[in-house]
């Protein structure tokens, strides 16, 4: 039925991109463009985003409750649509946030015994 | 978001992630185009960095999409279209359905209102008629009325009744206030409202002194009569108003919706019973019920009450001779009557009508869906599953029953409106008939099991893949044939019972119309109730001088070729009375004559109805003298006796009436 896969789906390690999107709104509101941007540029681009995929995580985001949004005016004065964090949000990204780097660490203990050891 | 909220939304949400996705666009173009980049250029790269519009568009209206609904509301637009484009096939379709669910709507309403609905008092299970059944001449009667004697009996002496009371209904004369006018009343005692326990809305009921004789008279009027007589004025209550010729205080008015049973009288008197004759049974009794108290339980006691009082009044013989017993049924029954019979047969009928339809409209359904299989073999050859194909298929024939629903619905609207127009006599309850939501449940119920039925015949012959794959190239074969095949024969079949059953009612009809009911011409008849009340002229002979008076008055009237009283007119049995009538030379001296029905007429009459004298001769003013009629006439206006006409029996009488000349009848 669903035939289309986004990019970020098939590139990136299946769940994350809703923390990422979820820690880049810790600090303020923001816009889709502004979201992708800043996660692109804060992987030092190694994260290819294929900023169009953002926009169902962000609908997805929005139906769970974990973001709001609202209207409203970007630096270059076009309308655009702002997504905020919600307290529930918050919860998830500390949740998720802790859940990943305890994965991290189980592959990295896996990957690297010797640095258990140390 | 609800997941059913953001399915009605989803339009909305994809126009608004549409704006989202173009302020996307801009803004990045525009960072492009600081950067130096010519503008057509910007934007194309901007829409490169997006990606495809239409598969994130796509995308989030999925999320917001329930399959299998979206897929029935596609299945539906089909079916109004196919609706749409065949509006042959259509008009017969919803024709069938509408009147098929509509007529069984509409009779859904009338049983549910007149056997269902329980009568619009409070705790109306509670109510009960209380009568007798007793034997006279081995004929059993089952509702025999209550006498002032065992009234008064019950009313001392019953343990199982919380109240209860008797009523009679009647005609009476309002004068000196305008024109004289002929109200409908009740006299009930002084319990039978509060049995009913519908409370007047200014007032009060009739009290315990009201009905005994001595103290003032009082009066309860109805809403209506207030409303059309006084304009609803709310000082009414303390006036005189002179009923029958007797000045009566106004204590109550009864609320709108007040019925007495199936009657609405104008005015309520009361009932006072000065005699306690034992078998004057002319009074129909209401009692409410003690809470816990069965019927068989109130039968019991009202038995006992009963034999107490043979015992004391010394009419034991009495009882025991007509073998009285107690009848106490809910009072429902005295309102309903015998039409639930006629109700249960017009149900099955109408059962009948809608399987026919049902019959009719497969077939229908079958053809098209027939027609279809070269372009249902074709999505099956393109991938598409059974299922989805018999979804269709029963979707479409949803619409279509939904569809005959709704305009079913509109008929038995209309088919209510126009029979509470009609106001068939001998329907009860009428003005409490209405299309309510039970009705529209019923409804919904009946279009989708109806077009249920429809649509799983079509899936089983057209939709299934056997029959799909045997579709290819194919024409017609056996197996399809067989089933409308059948489906004729059970329409034929069908019609042919409603056919038949129809036949025989227009037979009675017929045999109905030939029967000479004993008066002729009825369109030149006309026809004025009048009452010349005891309060106003006390004795016989000043009534019959009145009579003849009015009579030879009404014969004056230029036009009017014959004028006449009766106490009642032909084949209105209500006001026919019971009275043994010995037959000379026939009577048994030891037994009580045989009760017949008697009607009372004055000279006259019998020309001016059309009657035909077989023998003897009509009555004369000279007959009507006072002395020479038995004891019960001297009260009565009237000549002589004559005979219900139709009964069969009626060949001719003397007896009590000898001398006077005795006739026959046309029968």
């Amino acid at each position: 039925m669903a035939k289309y896969k986004s990019a970020l789906h098939s590139e990136m390690v299946p769940g994350t991109l809703d923390m990422l999107v979820l820690q880049t709104l810790l600090l303020s509101a923001a816009h889709g463009q502004t979201i992708a941007q800043a996660i692109e540029r804060g992987s030092e681009e190694v994260l290819q985003v294929e900023h169009g995929s953002l926009y169902p995580a962000l609908h997805r985001l929005e139906n769970r409750g974990w973001v709001a949004s609202f209207w409203g005016t970007s630096e270059n004065n076009r309308r655009a649509k702002y997504y905020r964090l919600t307290p529930e949000g918050r919860r998830q990204l500390v949740a998720q946030t802790s859940r990943w780097e305890e994965l991290v660490r189980a592959i990295g203990r896996i990957l690297n015994p010797a640095g258990e050891k140390s | 978001m609800n997941r059913w909220l953001r399915f009605f939304r989803r339009q909305a949400v994809e126009a608004e992630k549409r704006e989202e996705l173009d302020s996307y666009l801009d803004i990045t173009a525009k960072e492009y185009m600081e950067g130096g980049m010519e503008a057509g250029a910007a934007r194309a790269a901007a829409q490169k960095k997006l990606g495809n519009s239409t598969l994130i568009l796509e995308e989030v209206y999925r999320m917001n999409s329930i399959d299998l609904i979206e897929g029935i509301v596609r299945d539906a637009r089909q079916g109004l279209r196919m609706i749409r484009k065949q509006p042959g096939f259509s008009a017969a379709a919803l024709f069938s359905l509408a009147l098929g669910i509509g007529a069984n709507t509409a009779l859904f309403c009338v049983v549910n209102s007149v056997l269902i609905r329980p009568l619009p008092y409070p705790e109306a299970e509670e109510l009960v008629g209380v009568t007798n059944t007793l034997v006279l001449q081995g004929q059993r009667f089952a509702n025999v009325e209550l006498s002032p004697g065992m009234y008064a009996a019950l009313k001392a002496d019953s343990r199982s009744f919380e109240r209860f009371g008797v009523w009679t209904a009647g005609t009476s004369t309002v004068t000196g206030i305008g024109n004289p006018e002929q109200i409908v009343s009740i006299s009930a005692t002084e319990g039978v409202l509060p049995s009913l326990g519908v409370p007047a809305q200014i007032g009060r009921w009739f009290s315990g002194s009201d009905d005994t004789a001595g103290s003032p008279e009082t009066v309860i009027l109805s809403h209506g009569y207030w409303q059309r007589r006084f304009g609803g004025d709310r000082g009414i209550l303390g006036r005189i108003i002179v009923v029958d010729f007797i000045p009566r205080e106004v204590i109550g008015v009864m609320p709108s919706e007040f019925r007495f049973l199936d009657r609405s009288p104008d005015v309520l008197l009361t009932q006072r019973l000065s005699s306690r004759r034992a078998d004057d049974f002319n009074y129909s009794g209401i009692a409410r019920l003690k809470p816990g108290v069965t019927l068989a339980l109130a039968n019991q006691d009202t038995a006992r009450v009963l034999q107490n009082w043979g015992e004391a009044e010394g009419v034991s013989k009495m009882l025991k001779e007509l073998n009285v017993q107690p009848n106490l049924h809910p009072l429902k029954n005295d309102v309903v009557g015998e039409v639930g019979k006629t109700l249960t047969v017009l149900t099955f009928a109408l059962g009948l009508v809608l399987l026919l339809v049902c019959a009719n409209v497969t077939n229908l359904f079958l053809a098209r869906a027939h027609a279809r299989r070269q372009e249902f073999s074709i999505r099956v050859a393109l991938g598409a599953g059974w299922g989805k194909i018999a979804r269709e298929l029963l979707v479409e024939s949803l619409t279509l029953g939904l569809l005959g629903g709704v305009l079913g619905l509109l008929a038995a609207f209309a088919g209510i409106r126009l029979l509470v127009w009609l106001r068939p006599a001998n329907l009860p309850r009428l003005m409490e008939i209405s299309v309510d939501t039970s009705a529209f449940f019923v409804t919904l119920a009946c279009s989708l099991i109806l077009s249920l039925a429809i649509g799983l015949v079509a899936v089983l012959k057209c939709g299934r893949t056997g029959g799909i794959q045997k579709a290819r190239g194919a024409t017609q074969d056996a197996g399809q044939l067989r089933t409308q095949n059948g489906l004729v024969a059970v329409q034929i079949a069908l019609a042919m019972v409603l056919l038949v059953a129809s036949g025989l009612v227009v037979r009675t009809f017929v045999a109905l119309r030939q029967v000479r009911p004993g008066f002729s011409h009825p369109e030149r008849i006309q026809m004025v109730r009048i009452s010349i009340p005891e309060g106003l002229v006390r004795e016989p002979e000043g009534v019959i001088r009145i009579q003849a008076d009015l009579q030879e008055r009404f014969a004056a009237i230029a036009g009017v070729s014959a004028a006449g009283f009766a106490s009642g007119l032909p084949l209105e049995w209500e006001y026919a009375i019971g009275m043994p009538i010995a037959v000379e030379g026939v009577a048994d001296e030891d037994r009580m004559p045989p009760n017949r029905s008697v009607k009372r007429i004055s000279p006259g009459l019998l020309a001016a109805q059309g009657t035909r004298l077989i023998a003897g001769r009509d009555f004369i003013w000279e007959d009507v003298s006072v002395k020479e009629l038995w004891p019960l006439f001297q009260r009565i206006w009237l000549a002589r006796i004559g005979v219900d006409l139709q009964m069969p029996w009626a060949r001719g009488f003397e007896g009590e009436c000898r001398g006077h000349g005795w006739k026959w009848w046309e029968l």
